[in-house]
């Protein structure tokens, strides 16, 4: 749909967004007056502690979620109203955070990397193009008939992933999506993101606790804090010259090993 | 739930409430001409039926005034607290009726004490299999067995044991908590069964997820991993419990009437038998309002027990189903060839036939006796499973069809399922008797308009739960449109659960039936309808037990028939576990091993070991 004509480069903004939620004694503000651009073609990092908000900002991004103020456009436009959406949906993807539990339990693989082909109504061998997704994520032979509880934990991410890529989206958005992974598996995810990015151009939003993951992947990262954006930059300038009490305590929790 | 979730829960439930208060209102009218008659023979006994006198007596009812003036008198007094008075007695109608209330109350509470001792009976070994690693439903045949006792036939069964041959408790009246324990017993018993056996049901599904697995690894207690399966599971089920706890009313009427005891039940089948339209009125609004006290408070246990999880998608997923034990057939293979053999053998025999001596008692010729005029019981009671389980199997299917469809209309359904609940089906059956007179198709109408609540309620809690799944919540993502996740993806996963629940009432309804026949409500005789039967023989079930044993055995082997089908069915189109193909190895990375073992084989080691 949106992939024949070649249009300006996708982009996804977070325009002066607030997001609170009651609980029966409290009001929290997940997100407060935040500003974020996700452009085609760039990498941005979302860095931040646990309960930060970042997970709220995620959904406020991808409409599942209305903010309470402000607004977020997709290209230009208001995200609202089903056709927006749809196409919104299309071109910005998602890995969620804990990918075992985001694959349905009673469905083969293929046929959830086939749904969004379908509900997409895109052209093409749809075999073929599910197996080009799965050999993109290094899943190469025997997944299609498996179903979640058949998978590793790494196996699931990687599906989790080929669903989100088997769209050809122009821009994604990783939600922790190395945060369960071993370290081999964590550094294969990280490249094939990178290389995503690199060879394809796709833009990324990498959401994490892990400012060393950050800092592989990312040109540019937000610090957030307690629903805020409390320091922004390029992230080798936030990695060594942390200016924030946030940003200084994430880059000190990073383990480092003995000289 | 949304803000919107609420609104749409109450307005549906405003909505539903109006609707059955305006057919409650309407009734004097709908039910046509005939109280005239009634209230002729009631009240002017010497009088003659001539037109003239009926037109009076229309005129004194009102009922001359068209159904808008009829239902605004009714509502306007309604409002003031006027129930109006008795077509039968002339006196008011509201004092009898809350005294009869407060009666029933105190019965449901005895029965409710026992339902649930019963419930926990039944819990327990699926509770235990659990803790020690081996998740499992059990084939509930104890817990079938009991869903199918009929009220009626329980309360005549303990009444002729207990009360005339043992002479332990007193058999009429209401006069001690003596006198309870009876009925509480008859009443409760059938309850506990159902709730038991859903109950467990979740508690198994509960184990197979898998932060079971990571309490047991933690070290916590194994009291306190069953806390928390309790919790966990009851948040599915609270609602189910308090619709089996506002049946208990509708059950209460057959053992009210059997034990003589002076509650709401015996008083609206007597109005309905006596067509006082406003007394019937009063009862069924004061039901109404029951109902909607232990829907409302229903809602509130169960937003409670889920807390916060339920609203923002954090609910744990059930590992893959269990895979059936490799005995599963033999129960169903038992009870559907002894129910098989009953009716082949009946059917070759005549069922009409008044050839054998009145009650003669069981003999080689005449395996199950004869009734009270002579007929054989056997030839009755199997030509009768043509009529009770084929009509029990369609309203079944009926109920199943409308309570997924209401049930998917997630909050908009609340209304109409606390309304219909409100009215079990004796309680309905009375209201079409009122209107349209006994007869086979009323009775299954009757039935059908109540039945689907439960399993609607049921979709509706199994909708929310699913909705909240994280793979569930991350396909509008994918471009599925909401009403394909509806159908496409929180359908299937719950239509299991819903088709064994519907399973699991075949019984129940088709002694809805039976016991609208046993009350005169449903098919007249000489039909030979297991309810029917039933009815016919419980006034000689002292001299003649065997007019009660035939049908009733029929009954309870049904019923265990189709649970235990319905407890093989969750794993009908699963492999087990151990037949699953072997995993590829992976010879790129160095990854932990693919976990594909089912979570039942992982917590199996880990609790076992414990």
């Amino acid at each position: 749909m949106s992939v024949g004509a070649e249009p300006e480069a996708t982009s996804l903004r977070g325009i002066d967004l607030s997001r609170t939620f009651r609980s029966r004694s409290r009001v929290v503000a997940a997100v407060e007056d935040v500003d974020i651009a996700v452009l085609e073609g760039e990498s941005l990092g979302l860095v931040g502690p646990s309960g930060s908000g970042k997970s709220t900002l995620l959904s406020l991004l991808l409409g599942t979620e209305r903010p309470d103020r402000g607004e977020v456009l997709f290209n230009g436009a208001p995200l609202v109203g089903r056709q927006q959406l749809r196409e919104a949906r299309q071109a910005v993807q998602f890995i969620p955070q804990d990918p075992a539990s985001s694959l349905d339990p009673r469905r083969t693989v293929e046929h959830q990397l086939r749904e969004p082909l379908r509900r997409f109504g895109i052209e093409g061998d749809h075999k073929s193009l599910v197996q080009d997704a799965l050999e993109q994520v290094g899943l190469v032979t025997g997944y299609l008939g498996r179903r979640a509880h058949e998978l590793s934990g790494g196996q699931a991410q990687r599906v989790a992933m080929a669903r989100a890529l088997v769209t050809r989206p122009r821009i994604l958005l990783a939600d922790e999506a190395v945060s369960g992974l071993d370290l081999p598996l964590r550094n294969q995810v990280l490249d094939l993101l990178k290389q995503l990015h690199a060879r394809d151009g796709l833009g990324l939003l990498f959401i994490s606790h892990d400012l060393t993951a950050i800092h592989q992947l990312c040109q540019r990262a937000l610090v957030f804090d307690h629903g805020r954006v409390v320091e922004e930059g390029p992230t080798s300038e936030l990695f060594y010259r942390p200016a924030h009490p946030t940003t200084q305590e994430l880059v000190d929790a990073i383990p480092l090993l003995p000289a | 739930m949304s803000g919107r979730g609420w609104a749409a829960a109450l307005i549906s439930r405003v909505a539903a409430f109006a609707a059955v208060v305006v057919l409650i209102g309407s009734l004097p009218w709908l039910s046509g001409n005939s109280p005239e008659y009634t209230i002729l023979r009631a009240r002017y006994a010497d009088r003659e039926a001539t037109p003239e006198v009926l037109a009076q007596i229309r005129g004194e009812l009102g009922l001359d005034r068209g159904p808008i003036a009829v239902f605004a008198d009714w509502a306007s007094g309604v409002f003031t607290g006027d129930f109006g008075t008795s077509w039968i007695s002339g006196r008011p109608v509201l004092p009898g009726m809350l005294e009869a209330l407060g009666v029933s109350l105190t019965l449901m509470g005895a029965a409710l004490t026992v339902a649930l001792c019963m419930a926990a009976l039944l819990c327990l070994p699926v509770l235990r299999a659990g803790l020690a690693g081996r998740p499992s439903r059990g084939s509930g045949a104890a817990a079938a067995a009991l869903t199918a006792l009929p009220e009626f036939l329980l309360a005549a069964v303990l009444l002729v044991i207990v009360a005339v041959w043992l002479n332990w408790l007193p058999p009429y009246g209401w006069r001690g908590i003596e006198y309870a324990i009876l009925p509480a017993l008859a009443l409760g018993l059938p309850g506990g069964g159902l709730i038991g056996r859903l109950v467990a049901t979740a508690v198994a599904g509960v184990f197979t997820e898998r932060w079971v697995h990571t309490w047991a690894v933690a070290g916590h207690s194994r009291a306190r991993i069953a806390l928390a399966v309790l919790h966990r599971a009851m948040s599915g089920v609270v609602g189910q419990v308090a619709l089996v706890v506002v049946g208990l009313t509708g059950g209460a009427v057959a053992v009210e009437e059997v034990f003589a005891v002076p509650g709401l039940g015996r008083a609206l089948l007597g109005a309905a038998a006596s067509q006082d339209i406003p007394t019937l009125q009063a009862g069924v609004l004061l039901l109404l309002l029951l109902a909607a006290v232990c829907g409302g408070a229903a809602a509130l246990i169960r937003r409670s027990l889920l807390g916060p999880a339920g609203r923002s998608g954090h609910l744990p997923v059930p590992g893959p189903p269990l895979s059936p034990r490799r005995t599963w057939w033999l129960v169903p293979a038992i009870s559907g060839g002894a129910l098989l053999a009953l009716i082949v053998a009946g059917l070759m025999r005549d069922p009409y036939g008044s050839v054998y001596g009145r009650l003669q008692s069981p003999s080689w010729a005449l395996p199950l006796g004869a009734d009270a005029s002579g007929r054989d019981v056997l030839a009755r009671v199997g030509h009768g499973a043509v009529d009770t389980l084929g009509l029990a199997l369609a309203v079944t299917a009926a109920c199943l069809v409308i309570g997924l469809i209401i049930g998917l209309t997630g909050a908009w359904s609340t209304g109409p399922v606390e309304v219909t609940n409100a009215a079990p089906p004796i309680i309905a059956g009375i209201l079409v008797v009122a209107i349209s007179g006994p007869s086979a198709a009323g009775a299954a109408v009757a039935v059908t308009a109540v039945s689907w609540a439960p399993l609607a309620a049921h979709t509706a809690a199994l909708v929310a739960e699913i909705s909240a799944r994280p793979y569930v919540r991350s396909l509008p993502q994918l471009g599925v449109s909401r009403a394909r996740i509806l159908v496409g993806t929180v359908l299937p996963a719950l239509l299991p659960e819903v088709t064994r629940h519907a399973l699991l009432r075949l019984p129940g309804i088709a002694l809805a039936l039976a016991a609208l026949g046993f009350l005169g409500l449903g098919p007249q005789p000489p039909a030979p309808e297991w309810g029917l039967l039933l009815a016919e023989g419980i006034g000689y079930v002292e001299r003649a037990p065997w007019t009660v044993l035939g049908p009733a055995c029929a009954l309870v082997l049904a019923s265990v028939l189709a649970v235990s089908l319905s407890s093989a069915d969750g794993g009908r189109n699963l492999r087990p576990a151990s037949d699953l193909p072997a995993p590829d190895a992976e010879p790129d990375d160095g990854q932990k091993p693919p976990r594909v073992t089912d979570g039942a084989g992982q917590h199996s080691e880990a609790l076992a070991g414990r």
